[in-house]
């Protein structure tokens, strides 16, 4: 295909990349550009496999997440920056400190696309600064200015303050507030205020690094070979995203839509994963947050605009979310929306992953932290969030995460996690596939991996039909990778590849051709460079079960009750899920699998 | 009578389309630091969305010292032949930019494909006396 009108072939390759990666090095401060090879690119397609690929390769074995060998890679997918909806989306991949395994993060807002026109698809941070730092990427030119002034800082003064600091309005700010600086190891970063890339505690590795805020601009054209045929694929993606039933629900009410149905099907965590519904969610459904709406917003170039900005008295920020409402509300026995959104603004402030802090403290509502004291329920919460944001007193502890926390206090039973990652605002007992989903996440547990759940109520297989679920889970883990590397929203192309919109979009775009088989292929090789990178820090079988809570103990109460998934289907699925996988039944991925993969001497470091 | 574009700011979500559609429809790129409507995010639930609206009050032209802006048929104008990018329309209003290939003055000039392509249906182009 030509090139569209004004289009630029940046180093020769295919187009809607620049083929440059920005490598950074906070100790000497120096930013260099390098050549990204036309073989990765054709690999790992971009985003979410493209940086795993870098991270597999130049990070050793063992070594300190909060440490000096230690990378943060920040990548922008091909789509990104494009006119493609909903395509404004990052990720962000580095070792996590609070699992010590793989982690990546991914967000919307409008960081991406100004990081691609800014001329990067990649941007890797190394070393440690030795005083506070903010780094300002304008297209070329890379500032290491003082932070001095800004350390401290909430994440929402920190966003205004370096757009003031640079005297740029258009810029756009990835921060990390107190909790990433006092290296709390579920910090999150935030960007475009109340927009965060939270769990595993990315805001940590900042912190650690002692980089308060990443800021960029960028002026360059995105270089996209057919503007006209992208034009047409994006206008038939739009009609696409409006066709999927699940998003007319997002666009009025955002993701607290899920509340009341959740609670309907009897998988809402209520009182520490003890329970799966509360008698009543009318006071925290959708209808109670809509009447508080101040302002909708959007990610860059999305319809859907699924963010419903909160507004009360002196809290006001995007969100809450689903997961926020659930492990803030239910899970911690409380009712009422503004101290859920209270909790959430709390968070934000301190730039604290809100799904880790909610589960935590669910598990210490029996402990004497709450039982026995004259304070309200909530003001105990509000006063371990700031403990842990400061890491003061048991907040230093709780700043630590579920597992060394659960192994200290002795609460590994009412503490649930996989691979040391709280479980977000789904019971995992709900399903075997969603199990499974759980069980497998690079990550630790995770919901945004696959999401079989909704086929399974919905009655898509026959009751004992466990392999159709693995199946599923393992085929949309790879369509979810693929749509990570693009990088677009999963949620407003329903979750999965499920049309080839998105590969007339990237043939569009890139002028090579895309369907959906290459795009899942590259999501394999996501699949297994995580899997071998976690498997060289020691993970194996062993670590991909429920925990005990989950196999020992029924849901309490709903139309769940006494539903658990036993270690006898835990092990059913592993077996089946490894197979398919070609992962050996220990759960390391084998030599044939590599090979057909071309991932040999990925993971030798 | 005067063309302008016209924006309902309750309705806006921040999504940028009109930057995007802007930059292709009139500079054949994609580039939203071409566009000739720019939205910022000020605050945490605050937007401030910037464009030539057609004021009365005209003061890029007197600024201008070659000429470049100018009156066609009531409505304002840049002359891109004209233009040297000395941004001196830039230090009298903040509803043009320069452009960062050339500092060319990019004004909304009521071409109207930001209208179609808002999801919101937050823009329109109106006229007044």
């Amino acid at each position: 295909m030509p090139p569209g009108p004004g289009a630029v072939r940046h180093g020769g390759g295919s187009m809607a990349r620049f083929h440059k990666l920005l490598r950074i090095n906070l100790k000497s401060r120096t930013a260099v550009s390098e050549n990204i090879p036309e073989e990765m690119e054709r690999l790992f397609l971009g985003g979410k496999t493209l940086a795993t690929a870098y991270l597999c390769r130049e990070l050793k074995a063992g070594i300190d997440p909060l440490g000096a060998e230690n990378k943060f890679i920040i990548a922008a997918g091909p789509l990104t920056g494009t006119i493609a909806p909903a395509s404004a989306r990052f990720e962000i991949v580095t070792k996590s400190p609070l699992t010590g395994i793989y982690l990546d993060c991914n967000s919307g807002g409008h960081f991406g696309s100004e990081l691609k026109a800014a001329g990067f698809d990649l941007v890797i941070i190394e070393e440690i600064s030795a005083k506070p730092v903010i780094l300002f990427i304008e297209d070329d030119e890379v500032r290491f200015i003082d932070a001095a002034q800004l350390w401290g800082q909430t994440t929402y003064e920190t966003e205004l303050g370096v757009r003031k600091l640079l005297q740029k309005p258009e810029a756009r700010v990835l921060s990390i507030g107190p909790a990433g600086e006092n290296l709390v190891k579920f910090a999150c970063l935030s960007n475009d205020f109340s927009r965060n890339a939270a769990r595993g505690g990315s805001g940590a590795v900042l912190g650690s690094k002692r980089l308060k805020a990443i800021a960029v601009k960028g002026s360059r054209d995105i270089p996209v070979d057919n503007l006209q045929e992208l034009r047409k694929a994006a206008d038939k993606a739009k009609t696409v995203i409006f066709n999927n039933p699940w998003v007319e629900g997002q666009r009025r009410y955002g993701t607290v839509r899920s509340v009341g149905i959740v609670n309907t099907n009897g998988f809402l965590p209520t009182e520490n994963f003890t329970k799966g519904c509360l008698d009543d969610v009318e006071g925290i459904n959708e209808i109670a947050f809509e009447k508080r709406i101040g302002k909708i917003l959007s990610c860059g170039e999305c319809p859907v605009a699924c963010s419903k900005g909160y507004s009360r008295k002196n809290v006001q920020m995007e969100g809450p979310e689903y997961e926020t409402v659930g492990l803030f509300g239910p899970n911690l026995g409380i009712s009422d929306p503004d101290l859920i959104a209270g909790f959430n603004f709390q968070c934000n402030q301190y730039g604290l992953d809100t799904i880790t802090a909610g589960a935590l403290i669910g598990s210490l509502l029996l402990t004497d932290i709450f039982e026995g004291k004259t304070e309200s329920r909530a003001e105990i919460i509000t006063d371990l969030l700031e403990k842990i944001a400061y890491r003061r007193g048991i907040g230093d502890l709780l700043a630590e995460g579920p597992a060394v926390t659960a192994k200290e206090m002795g609460l590994e039973y009412q503490m649930p996690h996989i691979k040391g990652l709280s479980f977000p605002a789904y019971d995992p007992r709900v399903s075997p596939g969603t199990a499974l989903a759980y069980m497998t996440a690079d990550r630790g547990a995770c919901h945004l991996r696959a999401w079989p759940v909704g086929r399974e109520l919905g009655g898509m297989w026959a009751e004992d039909d466990v392999d159709s679920r693995v199946d599923f889970v393992k085929n949309q883990q790879e369509e979810k990778a693929a749509e990570e590397s693009l990088t677009v929203c999963q949620f407003v192309y329903g979750i999965g590849l499920l049309d080839d919109v998105l590969g007339e979009m990237l043939t569009a775009s890139t002028g090579e051709k895309w369907d959906l088989e290459r795009m899942k292929l590259a999501g394999e090789r996501c699949w297994t460079l995580s899997r071998l990178f976690n498997c060289r820090e020691g993970i194996s079988r062993k670590d991909d079960y429920l925990p005990e809570k989950f196999t020992r103990e029924g849901i309490k109460n709903g139309p769940l009750e006494g539903k658990l998934i036993s270690l006898e289907t835990q092990d059913y699925m592993l077996d089946r899920y490894y197979h398919l996988r070609g992962w050996d039944e220990d759960g390391i991925p084998g030599k044939e699998l590599i090979e057909r993969l071309e991932l040999g001497g990925w993971t030798d470091g | 009578m005067v063309k302008y574009l016209s924006l309902n700011k309750e309705s806006c979500t921040g999504c940028r389309q009109c930057e995007s559609v802007c930059s292709m429809s009139r500079e054949g790129v994609l580039n939203r630091a071409k566009s000739r409507i720019k939205v910022f995010r000020t605050d945490v639930l605050q937007l401030s969305q910037k464009f030539c609206n057609q004021c009365g009050e005209r003061q890029c032209i007197a600024a201008c010292p070659e000429d470049a802006i100018y009156e066609k048929k009531d409505q304002v104008r840049v002359h891109r032949e004209l233009c040297t990018g000395c941004g001196r329309c830039t230090t009298v209003c903040d509803r043009l930019f320069l452009s960062p290939e050339n500092g060319w003055a990019l004004m909304c000039n009521q071409c109207g494909a930001c209208v179609k392509a808002c999801p919101e249906a937050a823009l329109e182009i109106k006229e007044r006396e």
